[in-house]
């Protein structure tokens, strides 16, 4: 290690592994803790943001394998997250089955569909592939609503909060811990996975599938492995959300919240979990801040009906902007700076 | 009966026809699936309004100033932000109009309220009349749709193939690269398809909204014009035409024989079987679709 920022890396053992230099370890001690005692440093309002974020972070990790690291469009997230949330109703309604035995469900369902969203994924790619799953979506929320309106009640079907005997989740505070620990699992577990072979496959099905294939990479297979991995992530978190809000109906499951969640994968910056986690932290306080300068400018009756158009123009300048100017998302901002400082003042034009 | 019925086949295919025609023009250009098509679309039918209320009624300079400024917008969109994208991941493609989209939409309410407007507000009535086939009853603007979409496709067709810019439009989608040696100024020609797809479809969107009336869910219409474009073949113009054809009689049948609600999901039904089988469409040139 020449480099006095340690990210020379020499040995085989260094460049896998998990927490690979010293400032991360840093960052680990301190992060954690404030993650864990974040809640109590919050309002309900806050704690609220907090916990949906959580949520978004389950689903934009999966979401990230698939378009990230495999490389495969997908605007059916929303509508694998509506599977997750109606497979615990359905469980729940017909079967009346406690929440928290429904989670195997939900795996097992999600899984099944991925795969079978996924097929198209065998023969089409890029456009075509994204135009699929679309047409995927509108089915499964047909579908979904007319088991909603025949089955549930108009608004959906309420249920009862996750009881695990001892206590019940049933407040803010104890939803962060529950949706905390979820959500640290699978960024745990996403953060081990691209270190492993199956990510470097999905990477090369991305990059040029031709030659994965001829690296002996099975490209079929490792398609479907991303979808199905990405939907039983997606359905889990639809389901959360569904628990959460404690109402199953497929009003929340909307287009618009694929396109979201496909926003911020690639605002947060492709194919890193660490990308990922940013992401669903950095749009809904983009959302919430236009909300936060409303007040902070005192305006009264005229806010309402101008907060939904205004968040659509930021939300849609800011994809852009990502887009055009730094396509690595906040990830790739992140590596600027931190380039900048370790070279300073030696800058130079080359290189990265 | 089946008068009737062809005569609703005919109405609803002509809006999906005249947006998908739109799709088509831009993916033979420029390769770009334009997701924010049915926003222009809607931006486009507020300026008619607009102008018309404006110019108290004078509505077919209304509807030409309309199209003409949607024309102007689509093609400083193409420069704007579509140029210095090309070359991008298909993702990019997507997002990018998507997010114009959004933005559009968002900026559209801002400017006129989510409230609906109605064209009697700008006197323009829209009266039952009596075709003279089969007694079949239709409003005034239905004849004026079915009329343009009649109308564009040919004429779009006849410049395609006749005019100096249609051949040189041509040649671009054939290959970009040699129509640039051969001295076509090719980033000219791609912004003139950005802007006659976006005249196109705020024609359909004006249409469209002075038949019914006017508010930005109107965008939706774009949404299942879609499928038309891909069944028809996403490169081809009479494509588009068959493909809004078909995708409005499976609606329809879908409407008499199983139930309403399944006609919601009838286009996209067909798109995902038509993806399975012939991913490039009825009409389409299949070597320009990658296959695994």
């Amino acid at each position: 290690m020449l480099l006095a920022n340690g990210r020379l890396k020499t040995t085989y053992r260094q460049e896998v592994a998990l927490v690979s230099t010293r400032a991360r370890w840093v960052a680990l001690a301190i992060g954690v803790p404030l993650f864990a005692l974040l809640p109590f440093f919050l309002r309900s309002p806050q704690l609220h943001l907090a916990n949906l974020m959580l949520i978004g972070i389950i689903g934009a990790v999966g979401l990230n394998i698939l378009i990230g690291l495999a490389g495969q469009i997908s605007l059916g997230h929303a509508g694998f997250m509506a599977l997750g949330a109606f497979s615990s109703g359905i469980v729940i309604h017909e079967l009346g089955w406690p929440y928290l035995a429904t989670l195997p469900v939900v795996v097992l369902t999600s899984a099944g569909f991925g795969l079978v969203v996924g097929l198209p994924a065998l023969r089409l790619r890029g456009l075509y592939l994204a135009l699929a799953t679309l047409a995927f979506h509108f089915i499964i929320i047909f579908a979904l609503s007319e088991y909603q309106s025949h089955r549930l009640a108009a608004e959906g079907l309420r249920i009862p909060p996750p009881d695990f005997g001892l206590f019940q989740i049933n407040s803010l505070f104890r939803w962060y811990y529950l949706l905390g620990a979820v959500a640290a699992v699978v960024v745990a577990g996403g953060a081990n996975l691209r270190r492993s072979r199956t990510a470097r496959e999905w990477i090369a099905v991305r990059d040029r599938d031709l030659v994965g294939r001829a690296l002996g990479v099975n490209v079929g297979w490792m398609k479907l492995k991303a979808f199905v991995l990405a939907s039983v992530l997606a359905g889990l978190s639809g389901s959360l959300f569904a628990a959460y809000l404690r109402v199953v109906s497929v009003e929340g499951f909307t287009l618009f919240v694929a396109i979201e969640y496909i926003a911020i994968v690639i605002i947060g910056g492709l194919g890193s979990v660490a990308g990922a986690v940013l992401g669903a932290i950095f749009l809904p306080l983009l959302r919430e801040s236009i909300t936060w300068g409303f007040d902070l400018i005192g305006a009264g009756a005229r806010r309402q009906q101008q907060l939904i158009p205004l968040q659509l123009s930021m939300f849609g300048l800011t994809m852009l902007a990502f887009l055009i100017f730094e396509p690595r998302g906040l990830m790739g901002l992140w590596r600027r700076v931190r380039d900048y400082i370790d070279l300073w003042p030696l800058r130079h034009r080359g290189g990265r | 009966m089946t008068m009737s019925l062809a005569a609703n086949v005919l109405a609803a295919a002509s809006v999906y026809g005249l947006i998908a025609v739109g799709y088509v023009i831009v993916y033979r250009a420029t390769r770009v699936l334009n997701f924010a098509h049915g926003y222009i679309m809607t931006l486009s039918a507020y300026l008619f309004f607009t102008l018309a209320i404006t110019l108290n009624g004078r509505v077919w300079v209304a509807v030409l100033l309309a199209v003409i400024l949607t024309f102007v917008f689509g093609a400083v969109l193409y420069y704007a932000v579509l140029r210095s994208l090309t070359g991008r991941p298909v993702y990019v493609g997507i997002l990018a109009t998507l997010a114009v989209g959004f933005t559009v939409i968002g900026a559209t309410i801002l400017i006129w309220s989510p409230r609906a407007y109605y064209a009697y507000e700008f006197g323009l009535h829209n009266p039952l009349w009596d075709i003279p086939v089969a007694g079949v009853r239709m409003t005034m603007m239905r004849v004026v749709l079915i009329g343009a979409f009649i109308l564009v496709p040919l004429l779009l067709g006849l410049w395609l193939r006749y005019a100096r810019l249609g051949i040189q439009m041509r040649a671009t989608a054939e290959d970009p690269e040699l129509a640039a040696l051969r001295g076509i100024p090719i980033n000219w020609v791609f912004a003139v398809a950005w802007g006659t797809a976006a005249a196109i479809g705020g024609l359909a969107g004006m249409l469209f909204a002075a038949n019914a009336n006017l508010d930005p869910s109107i965008h939706l219409v774009a949404l299942k014009a879609l499928p038309a474009a891909l069944v028809g073949g996403m490169d081809s113009i009479i494509g588009a035409v068959v493909g809004a054809l078909v995708i409005a009689l499976s609606e329809a049948l879908a409407i008499q024989f199983i139930n309403p609600l399944v006609s919601q999901v009838m286009p996209f039904a067909l798109m995902l079987v038509m993806l399975m089988v012939r991913p490039w469409g009825l009409f389409g040139s299949s070597e320009h679709l990658e296959r695994v």
